[in-house]
């Protein structure tokens, strides 16, 4: 059986078991002889492992079995020894570097230091994830006509360009290509951090290359969009298809009723026919918009190990309460805010809390009757208005006339300008200034709003405000969305609008 | 340092043209095979930086020899060297490994061009 199509299955299940292996070791270190979190995490460890040995991903499966004997271990003694979570959070990175490993096609890497009992390195929290500015490129090449055997060619530029990138789509493609057919143009959508010159001197220098075009898929988006969505997947609920299946059966019926009434001229039965269809639209609509939906828990999940890391880096006492997971968002919304929330819970720990007091951090997600607010607050030192405004104006980002016009909201906001997170006595004053500009452009380009409550010693909250749609179909529950998301739904693609019409 | 080829082809002739080749660009030639059972232990023995390999010899033919040497050593990094209409060859060889490939009658920037690009990869 081929089992490279559960491929993506695997890696997406192996993920969430990862996370909430992160999840379940912080928890042990605090209570280590919670006997149904050992348990847990035995089980996490154990669904690991058979779904790499299944997958016949070796390295993965040797870690994860070692993690499961030891785990098994534990669970019979009945506790965690002490200082032993770091050892198993070391094998939560290795198998997550293994994943990687698998997404990036590449050998999976050593574990024999690991398994061992070696150290394994691991990325601080701050240099987690450098973002590689990656830009999709629509490429194609086209052969000389003399070239020989051309498919071969077209199959090592094929290959080289994986090399350089993510291949994310070809035409014609590799399949293709071994069997021989005829080739002299090849077009590639390639997603790499190569500047669009070097990848045309790398693709010029081929032999038989004879022409080389660009198209830029940086503006339109839509192609990177489509090739990039074609290599994800989406797990839908049964019920949520059921219906939609169900309500598409209707509007093919309402259809006939239409084109009946359009044939016999018969306004009234045609009026009252476009009705019904547009209810159903609506229903459907509402019912597609659902898909796109997930609880605001499926970024969080890694937060607790971020606190526990960043708390033990800053030798800072640190809880992280996690409330309202269950607010649903859109998808590629939660996406985009998974780092921007990372960035102020690390915010809040290094810069916010206290070193000897009991810190808490809470990141909260919460409905409001027009917008979803996600939250990140702590009981640290705060902010205080009057430094803020006086660094600002330090720093030439403020006239001392204007200074003194700002209210306490305007001084606070200081924070998110993009100079004054540079500054390193801000950040040590009165700290949230490290990269809050990232922040709020982000969170602005989806069409929320950053708002920053704080006063000195009474700690700081940072709300991110999502405004809401109502999308609802006759006789439903009323589901907010976030307005972005609705917008990109009701703006489709040209082919699918006009499917619709 | 120069770059230290092995030439593979059961004609003399082939092999003195790929030599005279690599001779004159400054390359080092450090062995040469007629036949493709030899291509693995003399492969062992001297280490080169590059081979080109004939697609069609007597004994074991270009392919087999490719094959094998990819299993021994998957960097390796083979040219392979094919006559006219031997497109579907060729296109088995990159597949199992070959870096790129020349096709008789070549002329000597080709061969160099794809030497050298194929030796700059990695």
């Amino acid at each position: 059986m081929d089992m490279e199509k559960y491929r993506q299955l695997f890696l997406e299940e192996a993920r969430e078991h990862l996370t909430r292996m992160g999840q379940l070791l912080v928890l042990l270190e605090q209570a280590p002889e919670d006997g149904e979190a050992l348990a847990a995490l035995f089980r996490q460890a154990h669904s690991l492992k058979s779904m790499a040995s299944a997958m016949g991903y070796a390295a993965t499966t040797r870690v994860a079995h070692h993690l499961e004997e030891t785990l098994a271990q534990w669970r019979d003694s009945g506790s965690m020894p002490s200082g032993a979570a770091d050892h198993l959070l070391a094998g939560v990175d290795l198998l997550e570097g293994l994943l990687e490993d698998l997404v990036a096609e590449r050998p999976e890497r050593d574990t024999a230091g690991f398994l061992i009992g070696e150290p394994v390195p691991r990325a601080t929290p701050e240099a987690a994830a450098p973002a590689v500015p990656q830009l999709v490129y629509q490429v194609t090449l086209e052969l000389a006509a003399e070239t020989m055997a051309p498919a071969a060619r077209a199959l090592l530029i094929l290959r080289d360009l994986h090399t350089q990138g993510e291949v994310l789509h070809a035409q014609p493609n590799a399949d293709t290509l071994r069997r021989g057919a005829p080739c002299r143009r090849l077009q590639v959508w390639l997603r790499t951090p190569l500047s669009q010159a070097v990848l045309e001197a790398r693709l010029r220098g081929f032999s038989d290359v004879e022409l080389v075009s660009f198209l830029d898929d940086r503006r339109g988006g839509r192609e990177q969009r489509r090739w990039a969505k074609t290599e994800r997947t989406v797990r839908v609920r049964i019920d949520l298809l059921e219906q939609m299946v169900q309500l598409s059966g209707e509007l093919l019926t309402r259809r006939d009723v239409l084109q009946r009434a359009a044939k016999a001229r018969d306004w009234g039965e045609l009026d009252a026919a476009l009705g019904a269809t547009g209810r159903l639209l609506e229903h459907l609509h509402h019912e597609v918009l659902q898909t796109r939906l997930l609880p605001l828990e499926s970024i969080t999940g890694r937060l607790p190990r971020l606190v526990r890391d960043l708390a033990r880096a800053s030798g800072k006492q640190a809880e992280l309460r996690l409330l309202g997971g269950g607010v649903l968002l859109d998808r590629e919304l939660l996406e985009a805010l998974a780092e921007p929330l990372m960035h102020l819970v690390r915010n809040a720990v290094d810069h916010g809390l206290v070193a000897g007091t009991a810190g808490e951090v809470t990141v909260a997600g919460r409905l409001e009757e027009e917008a979803v607010l996600i939250e990140v607050g702590d009981n640290g030192r705060g902010l205080d208005p009057a430094a803020l405004t006086r660094k600002a104006v330090e720093r030439g980002l403020l006239s001392a006339g204007r200074a003194a016009a700002l209210t306490v909201g305007e001084a606070l906001e200081l924070i998110c300008l993009p100079g004054f997170s540079t500054a390193p006595a801000v950040t040590e004053i009165s700290g949230h200034g490290v990269g809050m500009d990232v922040v709020k452009t982000t969170v602005e380009q989806l069409g929320g709003t950053v708002e920053i409550c704080s006063s000195p010693g009474a700690g700081c909250r940072i709300r991110l405000r999502f405004p809401l749609l109502s999308a609802s179909g006759p006789g439903r529950d009323v589901h907010p969305l976030p307005a972005a998301a609705a917008a990109a739904v009701a703006a489709p693609a040209p082919e699918i609008g006009h499917a619709v019409s | 340092m120069s770059l230290r080829v092995m030439i593979v082809d059961d004609a003399l002739f082939m092999r003195n043209i790929l030599r005279d080749i690599f001779l004159r660009a400054g390359f080092e030639v450090v062995a040469e095979a007629d036949n493709g059972e030899e291509v693995l232990p003399l492969y062992r023995q001297v280490a080169p930086d590059l081979v080109t390999l004939d697609i069609i010899m007597p004994k074991r033919s270009g392919l087999e020899a490719l094959r094998e040497l990819m299993a021994a050593d998957p960097a390796a990094r083979v040219v392979m060297v094919s006559a006219l209409g031997q497109d579907a060859l060729v296109l088995e060889a990159v597949d199992a490994g070959a870096r790129d490939f020349i096709v008789k009658p070549f002329k000597e920037e080709k061969v160099l061009e794809v030497v050298r690009r194929v030796t700059a990869q990695d």
